[in-house]
């Protein structure tokens, strides 16, 4: 199965007291923030990592593959868990204990489902739902697993268009909503997109009870091609959107966007010289610690762009080349930031000031897509 | 299902949103205070993070651009326009005559102006991304019959209206490619277009109307690379903070990068791996490009030779892999696995639709999957890093 153990930097090995203490009696340590994130090593290796707010390294575990988002599981600090899923098209997702800094546990997508890369857990942490392809009807799926019992996949809703990508609850703990890309693929054909003029993307609310689809919202019918990819949800539900453009590099289409209620999607654009170098994709978005400003991250443009969500509006933009992941960090309107070069920074939007972090996990770490920010039991 | 060619998309006005809804570009621009539109760049991160070889030759960049739009593109362009014309005239001249003698000829002329297609088909910017034009030319894969049902409507519907020159270039981007004008060709009802009657008059003049708007669009490809002062290869030779497409030249290679690996990809996952299947008996001939005009392995012959081009030729990569990258192992390296993808290719005995399923055959086009695949591997793994491009970790699609 590939997974190393001994990668396993694990607190000790760090020399780090607090998790030591917490080791030994845990419940009774004070919640130990962690930032967690796939990542490269530039030689085709990939791991999951777990980084303090320093940077300082808590876990490194192999993956038998590239991964792509890690979702902690909330609920008891009994089960200080996360699962980190493969990026598409893979087919394994791991639960990892967050103290331990280890692998507990290998999930496998099923006969003919490949997961897209990301998931979320009920509030109580005991189901977990992943956005997953049905790849032989090219439906797009939300496979439904229980977190008490080994993770037993217990079936499966529709996600109601092509393509489901990230995920998220809503206050209520009990309507998901989905981001239905739109793209086509198939594991047959690797990463190739089958469906690009005919791309449909849609944001969907699902009853989490019975799987029926609640609402589903669409762009203008000229942005069919805007594919709707990563969310966040902010307070009051609203919901913030990442987009990524499908169609000519010429075109300049809004690539973020606001939904909330039953109003339509909101569009939001920045001036035309930061819209031009954000190259139509958005990697990763994040809302602060207090709900209030928004990351969205433009990894081919080597931008991470910062947003009043409340009023729409368009703050400020950070040159960070390959910069993708991107988390609350602990004080409002901060962020931590993370680049496929190894960067790690944090970042006040404010005052518009970066401190890099000291440099950890190697000279060729490649931080994946996702950062996610992990608050301790 | 939003199939139709939004030749110019008008940005819907946001609806509803409590919070500024901004639809359009401009206008936001206006709204939004000038001081919020720095863009923030501490040196400090971008001497930890920005690429090592800053120091090389940028010029050699420009170089490499213009000299691919000059001698690699635009013949090739020129080339399309060329055989779209010749395949127009004689799709006309066939229409005219009665009894519509000369299918034979005409799907000649087809097979050449497809191939002339299948020698830019990896050039997946500029001009040909413009009005949809790279979906137009030829929309495939088709996993939905859609080819199919839009051309079965419009040839069942018999509307002269839809066959005007603006309403058709504004339809389906599905009837109005190679694949459609192949199914009207080669199909199982081509010879409906040697009879007599209203209904194969019609059928004409919607073969009439495809060539045309094939040659149409060749043109316009054509002439949006090498004519006025918005000419794509003005765009390359002009890369900076004021251009709308490049911020420096480096950027501007990456699409040829892009171009080369995008092709390779594509050959491997769409051409090779998705008809072939796991086992012989899984095989999906329908699967492969042009099966209806026997032409796949043409195809991707004419593809590798593209590629072949765009590395090895005068113009090529390989100039800037040994002057820039100074890595002659690669160069060598890429030159030998793109003539052994070529020889792979044309080991093969066609049609690629029956190799599939053959016991002596199939093991050939695994062959050549994995000689594309392994081109595929040099050119991620090294051919981007000699060159100092900026592929990111995580740039990657839909990701």
């Amino acid at each position: 199965m590939g997974i190393d153990r001994r990668q396993s930097l694990g607190w000790l090995a760090a020399g780090l007291a607090t998790p030591l203490l917490a080791r030994i009696r845990p419940g009774r340590a004070a919640p130990r923030p962690l930032f967690l994130s796939a990542r490269g090593d530039g030689r085709g290796r990939y791991f999951v990592s777990g980084f303090d707010g320093d940077g300082r390294p808590a876990f490194d575990l192999a993956l038998p593959g590239r991964g792509h988002a890690v979702v902690p599981r909330p609920g008891s600090p009994r089960h200080r868990q996360a699962v980190v899923f493969a990026r598409r098209p893979g087919s394994f997702a791991l639960v990892l204990d967050l103290e331990a800094g280890r692998i507990l546990r290998r999930l496998d997508s099923g006969e003919g489902r490949h997961f897209y890369g990301h998931g979320v857990f009920s509030p109580d942490g005991r189901t977990l739902f992943s956005s997953e392809n049905a790849f032989d009807s090219g439906r797009g799926v939300i496979g439904i697993r229980d977190a008490t019992d080994g993770y037993r996949r217990l079936g499966e809703y529709p996600s109601y268009e092509t393509g489901p990508h990230d995920l998220r609850l809503l206050a209520d703990g009990r309507t998901l909503v989905v981001a239905n890309g739109g793209v086509l693929t198939h594991p047959d054909s690797g990463r190739a997109k089958l469906n690009l003029p005919e791309m449909s993307p849609s944001l969907a609310y699902l009853d989490l009870a019975d799987g029926a689809l609640r609402a589903d919202y669409r762009l203008p019918a000229a942005y069919h091609r805007l594919s709707i990819r990563h969310l966040a949800v902010g307070p009051d539900d609203r919901v913030a959107i990442a987009l990524q453009y499908e169609g000519p590099r010429a075109d300049l289409p809004p690539l973020v966007a606001l939904h909330g209620g039953e109003d339509a999607i909101a569009l939001l654009a920045a001036p035309e010289a930061v819209q031009r170098r954000m190259r139509n994709y958005c990697g990763s978005l994040a809302l602060d610690s207090a709900g209030e400003t928004l990351a969205v991250s433009c990894p081919r443009g080597g931008l991470v762009t910062f947003w009043a969500p409340r009023e729409g509006r368009f703050l400020r933009a950070q040159a960070l080349p390959d910069g993708c992941g991107v988390a609350p960090a602990a004080a409002p309107g901060t962020f931590l930031l993370t680049s496929g070069r190894g960067a790690r920074a944090t970042y006040d939007v404010a005052r518009g000031e970066a401190s890099l972090l000291a440099p950890g996990f190697g000279p060729g770490a490649q931080w994946d897509n996702h950062l996610t920010a992990w608050p301790g039991l | 299902m939003p199939i139709t060619a939004h030749l110019h998309p008008e940005p819907a006005e946001g609806r509803g949103w409590p919070l500024t809804p901004l639809g359009i570009l401009a206008r936001h621009a206006v709204i939004t205070s000038r001081r919020h539109a720095a863009l923030g760049c501490l040196a400090l991160l971008l001497a930890v993070t920005g690429a090592g070889a800053e120091a090389a030759d940028l010029a050699a960049y420009r170089r490499l651009n213009v000299g691919l739009a000059e001698q690699h593109v635009i013949p090739r362009y020129e080339a399309l326009a060329a055989a779209t014309a010749a395949l127009d005239e004689d799709t006309a001249a066939f229409c005219a005559a009665p009894g519509g003698a000369g299918l034979d000829g005409l799907r000649d002329r087809f097979r050449e102006a497809q191939a002339a297609w299948m020698g830019v088909q990896h050039l997946r910017f500029g001009p040909v991304q413009f009005l949809l034009r790279y979906d137009r030319f030829a929309f495939w894969p088709d996993q939905r019959n859609t080819a199919g049902r839009h051309l079965g409507a419009l040839l069942a519907g018999g509307d002269p209206a839809a066959l005007e020159p603006r309403a058709f270039a504004r339809g389906s981007v599905a009837v109005q490619g190679f694949p459609a004008l192949e199914r009207l060709l080669f199909g199982k009802d081509a010879a409906q277009l040697t009879e007599a009657g209203d209904a194969a008059a019609f059928r004409c003049r919607v073969l009439r109307r495809i060539a045309g708007n094939l040659a149409v669009m060749s043109r316009g490809t054509l002439d949006g690379w090498r004519t006025g002062d918005s000419a794509y290869r003005r765009v390359l030779e002009t890369t900076g903070e004021d251009n709308a497409y490049y911020r420096d030249d480096k950027e501007a290679s990456l699409d040829f990068f892009k171009a080369f690996h995008g092709s390779l990809q594509m050959i491997a996952d769409l051409k090779l791996a998705r008809p072939l299947g796991a086992e012989a008996a899984k095989a999906k001939p329908r699967r492969t490009e042009s099966w209806r005009s026997e032409a796949s392995l043409a195809n991707l012959q004419a593809n590798l030779r593209a590629l072949e081009e765009l590395y090895a030729g005068p113009a090529g990569f390989s100039t800037l892999v040994v002057s820039v990258a100074g890595d002659r192992d690669l160069d060598q390296a890429l030159r030998d696995r793109l003539k052994a993808a070529l020889a792979a290719a044309e080991a093969i005995r066609p049609p690629l639709s029956s190799a599939l399923g053959d016991a002596e055959e199939r093991g050939k086009v695994e062959r050549l999957l994995a000689e594309v695949r392994a081109l595929q591997g040099l050119a991620t793994q090294r051919l981007a890093a000699a060159l100092d491009l900026p592929v990111g970790f995580n740039a990657f699609d839909g990701d």
